[in-house]
């Protein structure tokens, strides 16, 4: 059977977070919550179990940086695609050291984005073996 | 008869942006006219179909500044309505925007209900807000106005800007580059303000600009 991706978006522009919860839909990957800020984001990980948390950088109450420190921390197997609309130096490697397991930019075409979620979310899959064949 | 559908144009250098922003749009019955990543091509869209509203990230990144794209696209279309959908919220940002002749300036991380409503304030405006400045946005200058004289009302905003800018010692070449069009379209413009001021050349012109006080666009705030 196919098994869908579980997503949380965290990202505080709400609109932009609607309209990747639309597109991500259309690809049938699940949505299956928006966090507007980093505490959140760190309350629903714990909650949700996403496979994989699309994660902006910048936000109120908790960065992006932050939000990953606490997912290590925690154990979390919730995978990051980090997904920024300003790149600053050092951000890639600091990402990669706290576990990310992608690093997009907002300027990336929908589908790139798209594409590298649902990558993300097999690889979730893998990671979790036999949890994910059977559904 | 049905009123005519309002049409927009979109510049945001995020493609799901341009998708968000859309989708309001979609729910207000605002066509969108086209949707771009960069300056030239919002600029040559504007150009080319004259949309009512252009909803415009100002925080750019490049050679191009936001405010300098809102400054041309005013100066292509005068009738239209700016409204700056930013991720910045620094008070100099605001404030280059309205300068720059924004109607509206949102910030990306507004609800989309606001969104909307501030699209719907543009064309039908029922909700005014006192003159509060916010903590640390300094208050809006008034808009300096381009002298008006009788003899030049014949000329167009455009053909005003490109005389005021002649008359500063441009060249035809130096105009395109500065105002986002071909040389052709530089003559173009040039030969009708000849003509409706009945001068022969860009010295006579010059001439006309420099006695009636014409202020360049980079002086004068669209109205």
């Amino acid at each position: 059977m196919v098994v869908r991706v579980r997503v949380l978006i965290a990202d505080d522009q709400r609109l932009f977070a609607q309209a990747l919860r639309a597109a991500l839909f259309e690809h049938d990957i699940d949505v299956v919550g928006i966090a507007e800020d980093g505490a959140e984001t760190i309350r629903l990980v714990r909650e949700l179990a996403p496979d994989v948390v699309v994660l902006d950088l910048a936000m109120p109450r908790a960065t992006g940086f932050e939000v990953m420190e606490a997912m290590r921390a925690e154990g979390s197997r919730t995978r990051v695609a980090v997904l920024t609309g300003g790149e600053s130096p050092g951000d890639r490697r600091r990402a990669a050291e706290l576990g990310a397991t992608a690093f997009l930019s907002k300027s990336q075409s929908l589908d790139e984005i798209v594409e590298s979620v649902r990558l993300v979310g097999a690889l979730s899959g893998i990671g979790r073996g036999a949890a994910l064949s059977d559904g | 008869m049905e009123p005519q559908q309002h049409t927009a144009v979109l510049l945001d250098p995020h493609p799901l942006w341009l998708e968000a922003v859309q989708s309001v749009l979609t729910s207000l019955d605002i066509a969108v006219a086209g949707k771009a990543t960069t300056a030239e091509e919002a600029l040559e869209i504007i150009e080319r179909d004259e949309p009512d509203i252009f909803l415009v990230e100002t925080g750019l990144t490049g050679s191009v500044s936001g405010s300098s794209v809102v400054r041309a696209a005013r100066q292509r279309v005068s009738s239209l309505r700016v409204i700056a959908l930013a991720s910045s919220s620094d008070p100099a940002d605001i404030d280059a925007a309205f300068d720059a002749g924004a109607l509206a300036y949102v910030v990306k991380t507004a609800r989309p209900e606001d969104v909307a409503a501030t699209i719907r304030q543009a064309f039908d405006h029922s909700i005014f807000l006192a003159r509060v400045q916010a903590v640390g946005v300094s208050p809006t200058p008034e808009p300096e106005r381009a002298v008006e004289d009788d003899e030049g009302a014949a000329l167009t905003r455009r053909e005003r800007e490109i005389l005021a800018l002649v008359a500063e010692g441009h060249s035809n070449r130096e105009l395109a580059k500065m105002l986002w069009v071909t040389e052709q379209t530089v003559k173009f413009h040039l030969s009708n303000i000849y003509r409706k001021l009945d001068v022969s050349n860009r010295t006579e012109a010059s001439r006309w600009a420099h006695k009636h006080r014409l202020l360049s666009s980079a002086e004068a705030v669209p109205a």
